[in-house]
């Protein structure tokens, strides 16, 4: 592991943020490695389960990529799965993120998510720790940083959760230090989307549209960058048939169009080199 | 007396021709066998002894010697209980001593005399028939496999008797029964279970997957929950590849006769063979070893199927072990100085559940595994082992309605035979002998032409997808192998699309 530059805030110090004050229990001291003064910007929170699926993925990263373009940190806690596509989403698109970790940041955890903490250092963002830079991750340190990761944001989205997944005590503390909790909706019969759904019922805001996070911190807005992509035909034919049943096997597709599997596979492929599909364990989804 | 008997020795999964030289002075009674024979060899006086006074012949009193030559090779098994014994008999002359040279002589025996059924005649008997030996003495009850002996004739006995009176006879009426191929009952056994791929509703898209790595000898590697098909689609694949042609017909019966697995069932003489060993398996089992060795699951799958289910319960070494022979199609072991080597070519075919308790992603059940769990399973997934996987194919459960109902377009093992003998046929006439998947880096670039809009794909797909060299060599040849079976010299756009389908998706390789 490569030697990181941490410095070390005190509470009560004027580099201390400020919203972490307002907050119950704050950490004592931070240690952060990258550019400070990300403490003292309005930041959106994305937080998810580890387990996730394509939608889950999909979702995560649009969220990541809308605001990292509208130019708003973006606070995560560089686990698995969820958060860790948010992160991806905005060091793809050179945006900044705020990392919080449940553990020392020389004990980074998991490894698979340490290159990515070096890009988004790299891009000006920032990781945080309560923990000594020499302290392994224990059961306990990861639920207690979800109130940093809260208590730093402006607003907390769970974009899918198990419902005993991590990211509903992030969503608690935040409903607790009265941040606004954003949920995105899922099939109310995916596992995967049974804690987001359930916050909703519990009085979050359901986030049907992206940009509502995105002008909840900014007024005005920067128009999306979404092309048109140009489709023959066949891939009209199918793309409707994705659209319809999101999720959707070969074999299906095959039969409502009456194509040989051969070439739905081989049209597929090309909506998904042009963009406009994902396909994940055999099945096919929407890309956006 | 000195008599001179011919035998062979099965030396892994070959013939070898051994002269049996008897001789016997007058002295105190004592036999001893010389030129490194095996305990086996060795406890043969025991049985020798019994059989001859047993079947009405006087037992040479005398001081017996037995020489076996080549004597530096390692001699091994009950074959040469029988030769042994004629050689006895020759040098006291019952049997005719000139005449029991025109003949190689193979089979155990029991203490009455009769003459039981060995491992590995057919290499011995070939073996026997290469060095010049046109008559070959075997027992009844492996009178079956010999039926691939061509230009010998093959003499089957039941005793130790009846073997000395075909050897005196000069009867006529005892015409050497010639048996060939054609007229042999094991030729008309083939698909013994009925196995189609009919019988798979709703799967069109793994089956398509099939015929293509069928095709091009692609590795293929099938995903799915438990019960969706996967073992089912497996077993069926034999029954798609082309006939076995003589040669491979006799390299396969090679090695079943020589691993004593012959008699278990003779159809397996014509059908390709379907190997699927079971995860616990160890390294010995799988690669063939043993102190005599024997041949492993890899070498019985030659010229078949080999089939790892749930291959990542394998242990990892085990897997990791397979590369070399795949590479390579045989497999090289060193015994006592010896080298043995087993022929290994076969279609690998694997299957895995999505994560280790299989239900990752299923839309009804739910994955009880821990995220480490989940990353230690995909580790398993990727690895060296899969660069030898061209064809990756998702599966899930079939609805209830598939199953019952009449899906219009259930392909069948006849529709998919001819979609593979489509290909192969065409890339032959286009003078490319070697499979689709061994076609080495060098001619790729030769054999693998891509039209305008296909160049222009891979170069978009190449950095969409984010490919990389190795892979994007995999998909050239899948793509050949879809071209072929479209018969078209060119790799079209549609080929190459379709072949990018099957690659290797990343969420197996590094998320």
């Amino acid at each position: 592991m490569r030697n990181l530059d941490i410095e070390k805030i005190e509470i009560g110090s004027g580099r201390y943020p400020e919203n972490l004050m307002q907050i119950d229990n704050p950490p004592k001291q931070l240690y952060c490695c990258g550019d400070i003064s990300l403490l003292k910007e309005k930041s959106i929170a994305i937080v998810g389960s580890r387990k996730f699926t394509v939608y889950g993925k999909t979702v995560a990263k649009m969220i990541g990529r809308r605001l990292a373009e509208n130019d708003i940190p973006v606070v995560s806690g560089l686990a698995y799965g969820i958060d860790g596509f948010a992160h991806e989403a905005v060091a793809d698109t050179n945006g900044r993120g705020i990392a919080v970790l449940g553990s020392g940041i020389g004990k980074m955890s998991p490894r698979s998510n340490y290159e990515l903490m070096l890009r988004l250092i790299e891009l000006g963002g920032l990781v945080i720790s309560e923990y000594s830079p020499d302290m392994s991750a224990e059961k306990f340190t990861f639920p207690q940083r979800n109130r940093i990761i809260s208590g730093l944001s402006e607003a907390v989205v769970v974009v899918e959760a198990n419902f005993n997944s991590g990211a509903l005590i992030t969503a608690q503390f935040a409903n607790e230090q009265g941040k606004q909790i954003y949920a995105v909706p899922g099939n109310i019969n995916s596992q995967f989307s049974m804690g987001s759904n359930l916050l909703i019922r519990d009085g979050a805001m359901p986030l049907v549209v992206i940009d509502d996070v995105v002008r909840a911190i900014k007024g005005d807005i920067s128009s999306g960058s979404y092309e048109d992509i140009s489709l023959g035909d066949d891939e009209k034919a199918i793309m409707n048939v994705v659209k319809r049943h999101n999720g959707v096997s070969i074999d299906t597709i095959a039969t409502s169009v009456g194509m040989t599997v051969g070439k739905v596979n081989s049209i597929v492929t090309i909506l998904e080199i042009k963009g406009a599909v994902i396909s994940q364990s055999g099945k096919i989804h929407l890309a956006k | 007396m000195f008599s001179k008997v011919n035998t062979a020795v099965c030396h892994g999964v070959t013939g070898i021709t051994v002269t049996v030289e008897t001789d016997i002075k007058s002295g105190l009674p004592n036999m001893s066998i010389v030129g490194l024979a095996s305990t086996t060899v060795m406890e043969s006086r025991e049985r020798i002894k019994s059989a001859i006074i047993n079947s009405g012949f006087d037992y040479p009193r005398g001081r017996i010697t037995v020489n076996l030559t080549p004597s530096d090779l390692r001699k091994n098994g009950s074959a040469m209980d029988l030769p042994i014994a004629v050689g006895l008999l020759a040098s006291t002359l019952y049997a005719d001593a000139v005449r029991v040279r025109e003949y190689g002589i193979i089979g155990a025996l029991s203490l009455d005399g009769e003459v039981l059924g060995v491992d590995g005649v057919l290499p011995m008997a070939i073996g026997m028939m290469d060095s010049g030996i046109k008559k070959i003495i075997v027992p009844w009850a492996n009178y079956n496999e010999t039926a691939l002996v061509n230009g010998a004739k093959v003499i089957p006995v039941n005793s130790l008797k009846e073997c000395i009176e075909r050897i005196n006879s000069q009867d006529a009426s005892y015409a050497d029964i010639e048996r060939s191929l054609a007229d042999a009952d094991i030729r008309k056994v083939s698909n013994p279970k009925g196995l189609d791929f009919a019988d798979i509703k709703g799967q069109e898209n793994a089956k398509r997957a099939i015929s293509i790595a069928v095709a091009g000898r692609h590795g293929l590697l099938m995903i799915g929950s438990p019960g969706c098909g996967k073992t089912m689609l497996a077993q069926r694949i034999p029954g798609i590849m082309p006939q076995m042609s003589e040669r491979e017909l006799i390299e396969t019966a090679i090695v079943y006769s020589a691993s004593g697995r012959t008699n278990q069932s003779d159809s397996i003489l014509i059908d390709r063979p379907f190997r699927s060993p079971h995860n616990t398996i160890g390294r010995a089992g799988l690669l063939g070893g043993g102190m005599y060795p024997v041949p492993g699951e890899i070498t019985l799958a030659h010229n078949g199927v080999l089939f790892l289910d749930e291959v990542c319960e394998f242990d990892r070494e085990n897997i990791e072990s397979l590369r070399t022979p795949v590479e390579e199609k045989y497999i090289t072991h060193f015994r006592g100085g010896e080298q043995y080597i087993f022929p290994c070519n076969f279609q690998l075919i694997m299957a895995a559940n999505p994560c280790k308790c299989g239900y990752y992603g299923d839309p009804d059940r739910i994955c009880k595994c821990s995220i480490s769990q989940l990353e230690q399973y995909r580790r398993k997934l990727s690895g060296p082992m899969m660069d030898r996987i061209d064809i990756r194919v998702s599966m899930e459960k079939v609805a209830y309605k598939e199953i019952s109902g009449k899906g219009d377009s259930c392909r069948s093992t006849e529709e998919l035979k001819n979609d593979v003998a489509r290909g192969i046929g065409f890339a032959r006439s286009m003078g490319r002998m070697v499979f689709n998947a061994d076609i080495s880096d060098s001619d790729i670039r030769k054999y693998c032409h891509m039209d305008n809009e296909a160049c222009k794909l891979m170069d978009g797909a190449y950095a969409a997808l984010s490919l990389s060299p190795r892979s994007y060599n995999k998909i050239l040849k899948v793509a050949r192998t879809i071209a072929d079976m479209d018969e078209s010299e060119i790799i079209k756009k549609d080929h190459l699309a379709e072949a990018l389908s099957y690659r290797l998706l990343n969420e197996i390789n590094n998320s």
